[in-house]
């Protein structure tokens, strides 16, 4: 048997029929959103559930008190119980209306900045990110964990724009990058295009931040616990 | 005008570029998503399906020397988010008799039987193998993309790829595999 059975052509008169009526659907002037997401191409192939509306019309400035630094955790018992409601959802919805992996349910690290708490939870097949704003509660996850490569000798490896978006007015822009590093890392710092200098929070060999922009990731600094400085690097460009 | 050229009228929102892009690869998409599916009239809605995906995502997709590599990647999960649907209707659909040349165009019909009974036997043979391996074999033989190209489109190490493919191979090994790589 041949695996790669011969396609004949498409007919061209209904190609050309589809090229219209594609042309014609994109031409339509989208709804009206409040928010846009993006999400890279290797968490869209990894199956990914993205439920965000965090920040509405309601909260135009919700941006406005963060800060570079993370802040000290507070009081997170609301936060994984909101979580935790949608990871449950996740779970009752597995393979039916979304992505076929268990939601994970280890805590590995939690940032908290602004008005936003970002929890990123790990499991031996998946890792989901769940974001809360007082106005809401989103999740980006990916499954296929299994397939990630071990950090080996490396000080920090997928650093990537996990999340960005922006409402229709290009308010409340923001990028979230997640990433791992090594144990030997005590401190993470990332240089963005648009001139930032954030602080990652780092737990569990996991590292998460977010800032108010869409400018992408440029460099990394990352330095022991004492502050000597181990590796200033580049953060690779991840071509989509 | 390469893809690249054309993406980036794409991205500034020049429809007529996108429509080239189409032209240029619908032919491509649709045969990997018939192989996949085995349904000729499922494979044209998920052509366009594909594009309109890609469309979605103009703003934050880079394209290199070809839009191939992620056409395929929005190609694979439209195909498995149809996989997933099918499978949930399966019983319901098992009820229903199977759809013939009861069509007025003879030959068309005939050609698009031809090729739908071709595929669905390929089809068949690879469901033997884990969705893993399958993948990465259908991404080999089907797609053209190197190695590289097929890790990226599936997320996945390079190594893993040459390690699912040659078990994949191992599997189906002999006629099948062998005429085709």
């Amino acid at each position: 048997m041949n695996i790669t059975p011969d396609i004949p052509q498409l007919d061209p008169m209904r190609l050309q029929v589809r090229k219209h009526a594609l042309l014609n659907e994109i031409s339509q002037k989208p709804s009206r959103r409040w928010w846009r997401f993006t999400v890279p191409a290797t968490a869209l192939v990894a199956a990914v559930a993205v439920t965000l509306v965090l920040w509405t019309p309601t909260n135009q400035d919700a941006s406005a008190a963060w800060t570079a630094e993370p802040r000290a955790p507070g009081d997170l018992g609301p936060v994984f119980a909101d979580c935790g409601r949608t990871l449950d959802r996740h779970d009752a919805e597995r393979g039916v209306n979304g992505p076929d992996w268990p939601a994970p349910r280890d805590v590995a690290v939690v940032d908290q900045r602004a008005d936003m708490t970002m929890v990123q939870y790990i499991g031996p097949q998946s890792e989901m990110l769940c974001l809360r704003t007082p106005t809401g509660v989103g999740t980006n996850g990916r499954g296929n964990l299994q397939d990630q490569e071990p950090l080996g000798d490396r000080l920090f490896a997928d650093f990537a724009p996990s999340v960005g978006m922006y409402d229709v007015d290009g308010r409340n822009a923001m990028t979230v990058l997640t990433g791992r590093v090594s144990r030997a890392v005590g401190k993470v710092v990332i240089s963005t295009e648009d001139g930032l200098q954030v602080t990652a929070t780092i737990g569990n060999g996991r590292v998460l931040a977010w800032w108010p922009s869409l400018g992408k990731p440029k460099d990394v600094r990352l330095s022991d616990e004492t502050g000597v400085v181990l590796q200033t690097a580049p953060i690779p460009v991840k071509h989509r | 005008m390469t893809d690249e050229e054309l993406w980036g009228q794409v991205r500034a929102g020049v429809s007529e570029a996108f429509g080239m892009l189409f032209e240029r690869h619908a032919q491509a998409v649709f045969a990997y998503c018939l192989r996949r599916t085995g349904t000729w009239a499922v494979a044209e809605d998920l052509v366009s399906v594909v594009f309109m995906e890609t469309w979605r995502k103009r703003t934050s997709v880079t394209v290199g020397e070809s839009l191939l590599p992620w056409l395929y990647t929005v190609a694979l999960g439209v195909t498995r988010n149809h996989q997933r649907a099918r499978t949930r209707y399966r019983a319901a659909l098992g009820k229903v008799a199977p759809q013939h040349a009861d069509d007025d165009h003879a030959d068309d019909v005939a050609r698009r039987v031809d090729a739908e009974a071709r595929t669905r036997a390929v089809i068949a043979e690879l469901e033997k193998l884990p969705a893993g391996d399958r993948e990465v074999l259908e991404m080999s033989a089907w797609s053209g993309l190197s190695q590289a190209q097929i890790a990226q489109v599936l997320g996945i190490p390079v190594g893993t790829v040459k390690s699912r493919l040659a078990r994949a191979q191992r599997t189906v090994r002999g006629a099948l595999v062998e005429e085709a790589l």
